[in-house]
């Protein structure tokens, strides 16, 4: 197994550049959190991936095989996209039954199960789904696809907080007895911080930060002092974001050791996820 | 039982302390299966690797071991084992604080004393 | 394993109008033969080209089976190579089992025009190609006609294929180029320049080559088999050559 592969991969919209150069692997039965701005470029990614669109340079390969026109590396990755590409007229329980037929690992008992558990109406016709219904059949669908690759693009869009709720654990069950390899776009930074192991960031169509959850987040922390201590403080560190609020400046370091040395007066505080992303990717 | 998100101590710290306190408070008795992998990164919502750790900290130290193909048990002599562990961090963990906020406030050890008589008296 | 799924699929997507199709054809068959056979006038009432309305309806089944299906197929992992051979074998098998039920009908309805004497059942290769001094053996005759009738539908869905992947590819100024610009050109421009220009000169060769390509004035069925099976080829390289760089839109 070595992943699903990204090398120099470049894609223009209108003369904008939606990736590029980007090189990634998704490897090692990991649950990856793949973050970015609007625009960032991670649905480009993961469509490109799937074979939906093309590159214009670089290419994608699943465990070793090129991904365009090649339908055994296809199969072994499943994309909930953003878009709903199931026939507007079909029925849930028939999406679920085609998927059975393209998927030969699919669990049509274990989709039964989740849409008993969402309450979703699989005589429902795809066209009649709410936004946070639309998501729930696609989720559905990906985890009882059985895919050693499940790519998941904004799965939480319309989703109330139960529900959400329900799929972090449902992800985390299934992950836990059958390993796999998730990759979870979202914009629910916060909320997705503790299920994922390892997180891409992308600015701007490329990668700023690739690398274990722990790893990053040991590395960053806020210190808060007057604008003096604070100015001093951080010299030659890196940076990333700083605050003032009166007389009380607060600014955002990603660095190794030696915040013990902050000193009297200066508090230092842990920086979370959501708080670090926004400083990392704010221009 | 509840993962601090914001906290300084690292996820996996907080699960290994969350069993322990389980163990002392008897929720899990001694000889006892504990919930499993799964179970446990569900019910906090944490990656199973991160639950793994936690438990493998109280593999390493004796609290808990694992049984092939059935699950994990809470040791023989678990409770009194963490007792020691947690007389000895006393210190570390309540009185060493305690001592600087009250040097910073301006409080005498004879006023921290009969605080703490008070504490005992309750 | 992919192709059959893709296969399989395609082919229950098209179950459902071509059933359709069917019930109003017999609707329409049950109800002539009732009034023609009630009916007490001498009058004859002709039953003809059915051959010629499942190609019609053929042309407009293949301008309906691109997208959707498409965009299923990409869901589920398909290559477009897969998508473009399933469809390939989809149309085969539909052109083939309707083809084969037009022949039934028309039998029936041959056997129909013997005993009404005013009904009268004609196919549309009949009218065009039929020889009456031409006794054909009854099974060679069938035969061809079935062949005829195959590849004519055949060609008919792949046009409509062709069209619909054409539009597809194309964006919204090209949609209107070549929906608006095309019959326009064919209707207005090309015969106006070609009355002016060129005496109708190619107005007339064109349809002395299509008169030789479908073998009309020789009534000459093979002619246009031949033609029909080549037009076929051209237009599914044609969508094949579209399709394989077409991707879901933002």
């Amino acid at each position: 197994m070595n992943g699903i592969e990204v090398r120099n991969l470049s894609k223009s919209y209108d003369g904008v550049k939606a990736l590029n150069g980007v090189s990634l692997r998704f490897e090692g039965n990991k649950i990856y959190g793949l973050l970015g701005r609007n625009g960032a470029g991670k649905t480009t990614l993961l469509n490109i991936v799937t074979g939906r669109i093309f590159a214009d340079r670089g290419e994608a390969l699943v465990d070793g095989m090129p991904i365009p026109e090649n339908d055994p590396a296809l199969r072994k990755i499943y994309l909930a996209g953003e878009k709903t590409l199931f026939p507007e007229g079909m029925k849930v329980q028939d999406t679920f039954k085609w998927s059975g037929e393209f998927y030969p690992a699919f669990d049509p008992e274990y989709a039964g199960n989740l849409a008993e558990q969402f309450r979703l109406d699989t005589k429902k016709r795809v066209k009649s789904l709410s936004t946070g219904y639309d998501s729930i059949f696609k989720l559905i669908i990906a985890m009882s696809a059985n895919t050693p690759y499940i790519l998941l693009d904004e799965p939480v869009l319309g989703l109330d907080a139960n529900n959400r709720d329900l799929f972090y654990r449902l992800l985390i069950e299934k992950y836990s007895e059958r390993p796999c390899t998730v990759v979870i776009s979202t914009h629910l930074i916060e909320e997705v911080s503790s299920v994922i192991e390892e997180i891409v960031i992308l600015k701007e169509g490329a990668v700023i930060k690739n690398e274990p959850r722990e790893t990053l987040l040991s590395k960053g922390y806020a210190v808060s002092g007057t604008a003096r201590q604070i100015d001093a403080y951080i010299a030659g560190k890196n940076v990333i974001g700083t605050e003032s609020l009166g007389g009380l400046k607060t600014a955002y370091i990603l660095g190794g050791g030696d915040r013990d040395a902050a000193g009297e007066g200066i508090e230092v505080s842990k920086l979370d996820l959501q708080k670090l992303f926004i400083h990392l990717t704010n221009s | 039982m509840d993962i601090n998100f914001e906290s300084e101590r690292p996820i996996f710290l907080q699960i290994a302390e969350c069993l322990e306190d389980a163990v002392l408070s008897g929720a899990y008795p001694e000889g006892s299966q504990i919930p499993s992998i799964t179970e446990i990164s569900v019910g906090f919502k944490i990656n199973p690797a991160t639950a793994l750790k936690g438990i493998n900290l109280l593999v390493d130290s004796g609290i808990v071991y694992k049984k092939r193909g059935i699950g994990m048990f809470v040791s023989a002599g678990a409770a009194r084992k963490l007792i020691q562990k947690r007389r000895a961090q006393f210190y570390e963990s309540y009185v060493s604080g305690l001592v600087k906020e009250a040097r910073r406030l301006g409080l005498s050890e004879t006023e921290i004393n009969s605080m703490i008589r008070k504490g005992f008296g309750e | 394993m992919t192709l059959k799924a893709a296969y399989k699929y395609q082919l229950s997507d098209m179950k459902r109008p071509v059933i359709i199709f069917y019930c109003v054809i017999f609707t329409i068959l049950i109800f002539l033969t009732g009034a023609v056979t009630a009916s007490a006038s001498s009058g004859a009432s002709t039953m003809s080209y059915l051959d010629f309305s499942s190609a019609i309806f053929l042309f407009v089944a293949g301008l309906c089976s691109f997208k959707e299906p498409f965009l299923m197929l990409l869901q589920n992992g398909v290559s477009r190579k897969t998508v473009f051979r399933s469809k390939v074998l989809t149309t085969l098998s539909v052109v083939s089992v309707m083809a084969l039920i037009d022949k039934m009908i028309l039998l029936l309805g041959k056997a129909a025009a013997g005993v009404y004497g005013n009904f009268k059942y004609f196919s549309l290769y009949e009218q065009a190609y039929a020889d009456p001094l031409l006794r054909e053996a009854a099974f060679l005759l069938h035969m061809k006609m079935f062949l005829f009738d195959f590849l004519m539908c055949f060609t008919s869905v792949w046009l409509g294929i062709f069209i619909t992947v054409l539009f597809y590819r194309l964006n919204r100024v090209g949609k209107i180029a070549v929906g608006a610009g095309v019959p326009v050109a064919l209707t207005f421009v090309f015969p106006l320049i070609d009355s002016l220009l060129f005496h109708s000169k190619i107005s007339s060769s064109i349809i002395r080559f299509l008169d030789f390509a479908f073998g009309i004035a020789s009534r000459s069925p093979l002619s246009a088999m031949i033609s029909f099976a080549v037009l076929s080829a051209i237009l599914g390289a044609l969508s094949w050559l579209l399709m394989r760089r077409a991707v879901v839109r933002q």
